[in-house]
């Protein structure tokens, strides 16, 4: 019988278990009559065995803090798309934000509330007045959505992205300006086929700049979502459970980022 | 990709990268690097794949990217005649490792360590599938010669 020649790729092969059925007996045999290469085989082998060994314990490690945390979504540091880059003076101070508040995330004394907790509870004071009405909830239509965003633009002093969530199934109702601590902010309100309401709350105008990950506050029924963005505080505000309100977060970063 | 996939990935990237840089803080900094790029780039991951070669690509893309800028950096492994004895075997180990051509070492790794499987390494990599072999074979007897580690003499045991 004549088998078909035994190659170095084989006896590699052969060594790593990647060889099936006939052709691995076709290798053991020639191995069988080739001690010189069965020998040099063992030697890879028991140098495989070396470096799994030396390097195991880096497994046992536990994580660094800093590993740990990139593992996490960064929840305003989302794909730019290609062509939509910030300038890139802008990005820097927007990225080194970004680091200081990572790293600083954590360290806050629980009493020194930040000031975007500030922020937080207007949004949830703004939810409760305005969703609550059921006669003129915003004031300029989410069917001008063009006209509501140029608007708000101008009131707000900066571009504003109004994002959909339709696929959440949450229409955009529209909007409105209002009175912030520093300046005006909008309120975006969204509406599901249930009639829950959302609101989207902005402010261009906040005390801390930079980016920084979710966080959460419950104003009696209303669950609040709030983070820093460049420019912008945000602050998600509905009376649904926090992880709920979480995806639905993730989602209005996903699409201001992709705008 | 989430949170909890990237967390079960993370102490073989660690150990991976440790291996392949030999030096601690080189290879933290590398998988952080890599898990930025992962997350600004999961949109282009469509259609899925296993986790791993993707983000073993991501990270040699981030090596590659970093030993064009720089030139190879020199790295502090070698003999320290100050280790403890049972030390100097392993340091001896990981600069013969050190010696090898990164490429030869990558493909030694993610095949001992990794026991990744050859059209992974080619994809981990970008190198083309035929020369994965080649590379392994030339890999392995290059670190048994900067080892001196002598053939085997015959079995007592059935490899495998």
């Amino acid at each position: 019988m004549n088998a078909p020649p035994v190659s170095e790729g084989d006896l590699q092969a052969w060594l790593d278990g990647r060889l099936a059925g006939e052709r691995r007996r076709q290798v053991e045999r020639w191995l069988a009559d080739n001690p010189a290469a069965a020998s040099r085989l063992r030697a890879y082998d028991e140098l495989g065995a070396a470096l799994r060994e030396r390097y195991a314990p880096i497994l046992a490690e536990p994580l660094p803090e800093a590993l740990r945390r990139r593992a996490e979504r960064p929840p305003l540091r989302p794909a730019t798309p290609a062509g939509r880059r910030w300038p890139l003076p802008v990005a820097a101070i927007a990225l080194s934000a970004a680091a200081l508040g990572w790293f600083g995330r954590g360290l806050w004394p629980e009493a020194a509330a930040p000031p975007a907790a500030a922020l937080a509870r207007q949004a949830a004071l703004a939810h409760r007045v305005y969703s609550a009405d059921a006669h003129r909830p915003v004031e300029l239509g989410g069917d001008q959505e063009a006209q509501l965003r140029r608007w708000l633009s101008q009131r707000l002093g900066t571009a504003v992205r109004v994002p959909q969530l339709a696929g959440l199934s949450y229409e955009l109702l529209g909007g409105r300006v209002l009175p912030g601590s520093l300046g005006p902010a909008a309120q975006l309100m969204y509406q599901d086929a249930g009639g829950r309401r959302l609101t989207l709350y902005v402010s261009a105008e906040t005390a801390e700049r930079g980016s920084s990950g979710f966080q959460f506050v419950r104003e009696g029924d209303v669950e609040v979502c709030y983070w820093q963005a460049g420019p912008f505080g945000y602050a998600l505000s509905a009376a649904v459970a926090r992880a709920e309100l979480a995806a639905l977060a993730r989602a209005v970063v996903d699409q201001l980022a992709a705008q | 990709m989430d949170n909890a996939a990237l967390l079960v990935e993370l102490p073989r990237l660690r150990r991976y990268a440790r291996a392949l840089l030999g030096d601690r803080a080189a290879a933290d900094d590398l998988v952080q690097y890599t898990l930025e790029r992962a997350w600004e780039q999961q949109r282009q991951r469509r259609g899925g794949g296993e986790l791993r070669p993707w983000l073993l690509r991501i990270l040699h893309q981030l090596r590659g990217e970093q030993l064009r800028r720089a030139g190879p950096p020199a790295h502090a492994v070698g003999g320290d005649e100050n280790a403890p004895p049972e030390r100097r075997e392993l340091l001896d180990l990981d600069a013969a490792l050190a010696r090898l051509p990164e490429e030869q070492r990558a493909v030694l790794l993610l095949v001992s360590l990794e026991d990744m499987r050859y059209e992974d390494v080619a994809e981990s990599l970008g190198l083309a599938p035929g020369s994965v072999l080649s590379c392994l074979s030339r890999a392995r007897e290059h670190l048994r010669l900067l080892l001196d580690v002598q053939p085997m003499p015959p079995p007592l045991r059935v490899l495998r």
